[in-house]
């Protein structure tokens, strides 16, 4: 056995040797050797969302900067069809038109780079401050409306946002941002990252926020909150690949506190807040079989943890929501290319729910309510095939059968992309999807006094059908749009008796059907607009559908300010009025101007002024909330300045 | 058994020829020599022997290293890369352009304005020729691969070697 071993530096030190040699000068690198080289990259697996068979939305990190996108939320925001709305404790994503109260972001799948971040309790998909991930981390984000569950199974059920984050490459150095803003806001943001020789990178961040907060008046109340609407978070994560090994971690710590008097709490006292704790860590390895056939599997372990304090008027004690959740998985894909114009994937995915825990009870004295303890697993088995018939046809067929804590579903979807010219496509897409209720849904009882339990419920199933165009009349004029029709039976859903007793139960099928319609110009001197109009509607047989616009507008305006070395970006965003549970908001129109001045090279500043005409609008809100609606933000300044070293 | 050793070494080692093929690339690397050496096998109609004006639209780190390829001899031109901005104001001075970006809206631009004209227009994944470049270029578990749309070529009078034709997935006439 020592023979072989003792052999095995000399030769070592001659592939290092050839190695180095070919990651010399590129350009004497021939074709035809390069097509033998092994290939290393974030995207080597991954099947890049933007070749999805779907109306894709890419969000850059410049929209990001033009727009002073605040976190994944003011983005996702952007989209056409995607109306976010805020009750000052989390933020939740209106997808076509479904936008339930009560709802934690369910039907929307969240990844970072690929990879799954929903938590397994609550489903939520984090965007808001919460987020495992910073804005200034997102390289880009990819939002796909639609079902995905033929690939990615649950939560996969109205579409799927992905952030592809920064890595070392894109870097090749250091970036500073510092913030300050209303209500005492500021945000510190470093980020470094590298290529190694030889294929590796590595990448850092951190970032922390503290916001004070405004004074808020609050009409319900007939009174002003004041400074309780604190918030701050703290936020890191690690990248690191090398020779076909990908590790990814992060961490996030957020505290909100609500000024909003939720679940009946004292108004304007201290004392009421959420804190949110999530932390990953993965790492996949990708290898090549043979030329037409490569793998990749990947180990993942996560923790949420949810601190909920409610503080009521003297003599009720101060009560406490404790959930916790613990969980890792295993996921496995092969890739086959060796059929000519066939790309096979097939995968699996087995996910362990080691601790679901929820706890609520009154501080002091104690008194317990609920002490919830489960664990459950899933597991899941996918394949999906692209076909590209001709250089004007390609379909793409897939199915994925899950079985989760004792449901099982199959999610089929087909779709057929035409293009009758290069600069114009057509995709006609069929898809169904479920979604499994959660702990939260199932087992969350405050013993009978806001929330009951029901361990009765089942999966909520979808099906949709779209028609997506798009055509690029010239490099400066881009149209597309999409109608679809979606049906969801049994539809997991929060039902409010007149007591104030919340409940999830399967509801009778509800239908969605809408028109988008998007424009994108470049006109001269630079200027770049950008416009949606969006008209939705859902049909339910139990009264209005709350928090669904029927029509939306969206423009976003970008340019340079001539002669000044400013430029600016205008975002508008209007929609019509919606349903709370308690009546009706009215319709709104908000605009964000961004000003800014340099590039990250030798320091970039920005000034961004949120909500710029002052309005006073609402979001319609969960049964938590009284009046079924929340006060959002005044004019918002935001001043920032960031260098890259 | 120091010979014996020796002998297992120099054995060992001799299954070198294998080696440079498991040699690695980051993948923007990878597609930065790969853009750079398509280059070689096109003609430009014109015969001009200023510099070769290489474009770029989309991936920081690829520009970054693209522009190792600055002034390096293609076919006795000069190359001279630049990088677009997104708004594509300089694109009429561009012979070929490379976009590697993820919204494929941005290479049907590009390639609505390279229409007919002679201009190289290189995209990325397996729908650029679809959505009209005239080299595909694609990174597929692990290797480089690339498509020719030969028609759109000839369209704008770019003349591709057979090389370049052989060496090619596939090639749509």
């Amino acid at each position: 056995m020592a023979r072989p071993i003792g052999a095995l530096p000399g030769c070592l030190l001659i592939a290092l040797s050839v190695s180095a040699q070919a990651a010399g000068p590129l350009s004497n690198i021939k074709l035809e050797n390069l097509l033998d080289v092994e290939v290393e990259g974030p995207s080597r697996f991954a099947q890049p969302l933007s070749e999805a068979p779907a109306a894709v939305s890419v969000i850059t990190a410049e929209d990001i900067r033009r727009f002073g996108f605040r976190n994944l939320a003011e983005a996702l925001q952007s989209v056409r069809g995607v109306n976010v709305s805020y009750e000052r404790d989390y933020h939740y994503v209106g997808i076509r038109g479904l936008a339930r109260p009560g709802d934690y972001n369910t039907r929307m799948l969240l990844m970072t780079d690929g990879i799954r971040r929903n938590d397994p309790l609550y489903d939520t998909a984090m965007v808001g401050n919460d987020s495992p991930v910073d804005i200034g981390w997102v390289k880009r984000l990819e939002f796909v409306p639609g079902s995905a569950s033929s690939i990615y199974g649950a939560n996969a059920v109205m579409g799927v946002a992905n952030a592809v984050l920064w890595s070392g490459r894109d870097l090749e150095g250091s970036r500073v941002t510092a913030e300050v803003g209303t209500g005492n806001a500021m945000r510190l943001g470093l980020m470094s990252g590298r290529g190694l020789d030889g294929g590796g990178e590595w990448l850092v961040g951190v970032s922390a926020f503290d916001r004070k907060g405004e004074n808020l008046y609050f009409e319900e109340q007939g009174a002003t909150a004041h400074r309780r609407d604190g918030e701050r978070y703290a936020k890191a994560i690690a990248k690191l690949s090398t020779g076909g090994w990908q590790f990814n971690a992060g961490f996030s710590t957020r505290r909100k506190d609500i000024p909003t008097a939720f679940w009946d709490t004292a108004f304007d006292v201290p004392g009421t807040y959420y804190d949110d704790r999530y932390a990953y860590a993965d790492l996949s390895h990708s290898t090549t079989i043979a030329a037409d056939l490569q793998q990749t599997a990947r180990v993942n372990a996560a923790q949420y943890d949810f601190v909920g304090q409610y503080t009521y008027a003297d003599p009720t004690p101060v009560n406490q929501d404790k959930a916790t959740a613990r969980w890792g998985g295993l996921e496995y894909m092969l890739a086959y290319t060796g059929l000519p114009d066939h790309k096979l994937m097939v995968g699996a995915e087995w996910q362990r729910r080691r601790k679901l825990e929820q706890r609520n009870f009154d501080v002091s004295p104690e008194t317990t309510y609920l002490d919830d303890r489960h664990g459950s697993s899933s597991r899941g088995v996918f394949v999906n095939d692209e076909w590209r018939i001709d250089a004007r046809w390609l379909a793409n067929v897939g199915v994925r059968a899950d079985r989760s804590g004792g449901f099982g579903a199959t999610s089929p979807r087909a779709a057929l992309i035409f293009h009758p010219v290069p600069n114009a496509a057509l995709k006609l897409i069929y898809s169904r999807a479920f979604r499994p209720p959660n702990d939260y849904e199932l087992h969350y009882d405050d013993g009978g006094n806001l929330q009951q339990a029901n361990p009765d419920l089942k999966p909520e199933r979808i099906t949709t059908r779209e028609l997506a165009a798009d055509y690029v009349v010239s490099p400066a004029l881009r149209f597309s749009g999409s109608v679809y029709r979606y049906a969801i039976t049994d539809l997991i859903d929060q039902v409010t008796d007149d007591a104030g007793l919340s409940t999830f139960v399967n509801r009778e099928t509800v239908r969605g059907r809408g028109i988008e319609l998007e424009a994108e110009a470049h006109l001269s001197g630079d200027v770049r607009i950008k416009g949606s109009l969006v008209s939705q509607t859902l049909r339910q047989p139990f009264g209005p559908a709350i928090n669904s616009p029927q029509r939306s507008a969206k423009l976003f305006v970008d340019g340079p300010l001539a002669g000044t070395g400013w430029s600016i970006g205008l975002g508008v965003q209007a929609m019509t009025r919606r349903h709370s549970f308690n009546g009706e908001v009215p319709g709104h129109a908000v605009g964000n101007l961004v000003f800014r001045r340099g590039t990250a090279a030798t320091g970039e500043w920005r000034l961004a002024v949120y909500n710029l005409a002052d309005r006073r609008y609402l979001d319609p809100a969960s049964s938590a909330v009284a009046r079924g609606a929340v006060v959002q933000d005044g004019r918002q300044l935001r001043l920032t300045w960031e260098q890259a070293y | 058994m120091t010979y014996l050793r020796l002998l297992a070494a120099v054995l060992a080692c001799m299954a070198g020829p294998a080696v440079p093929a498991q040699t690695t690339l980051h993948e923007t690397e990878a597609k930065a020599a790969a853009v750079f050496s398509f280059l070689q096998y096109v003609d430009w109609p014109g015969g001009r022997t200023d510099a070769l004006d290489l474009c770029l639209l989309g991936n920081p780190a690829s520009l970054l290293l693209t522009r190792q390829f600055q002034g390096q001899p293609v076919r006795g031109r000069a190359l001279a890369v630049r990088a677009l901005d997104d708004k594509l104001g300089q694109l009429s001075h561009c012979e070929a352009v490379f976009v590697e970006s993820a919204d494929p809206h941005d290479l049907q631009r590009v390639a609505a304005f390279a229409r007919q004209k002679p201009v190289l227009v290189i995209g990325e994944g397996g729908q650029a020729l679809a959505l009209g470049a005239t080299i595909a270029l694609s990174v597929t578990g692990g290797r480089i691969t690339f498509s020719v749309n030969l028609e759109a070529a000839r369209a704008g009078g770019l003349t591709v070697s057979s090389k370049l034709l052989r060496l090619a997935r596939t090639v749509i006439e």
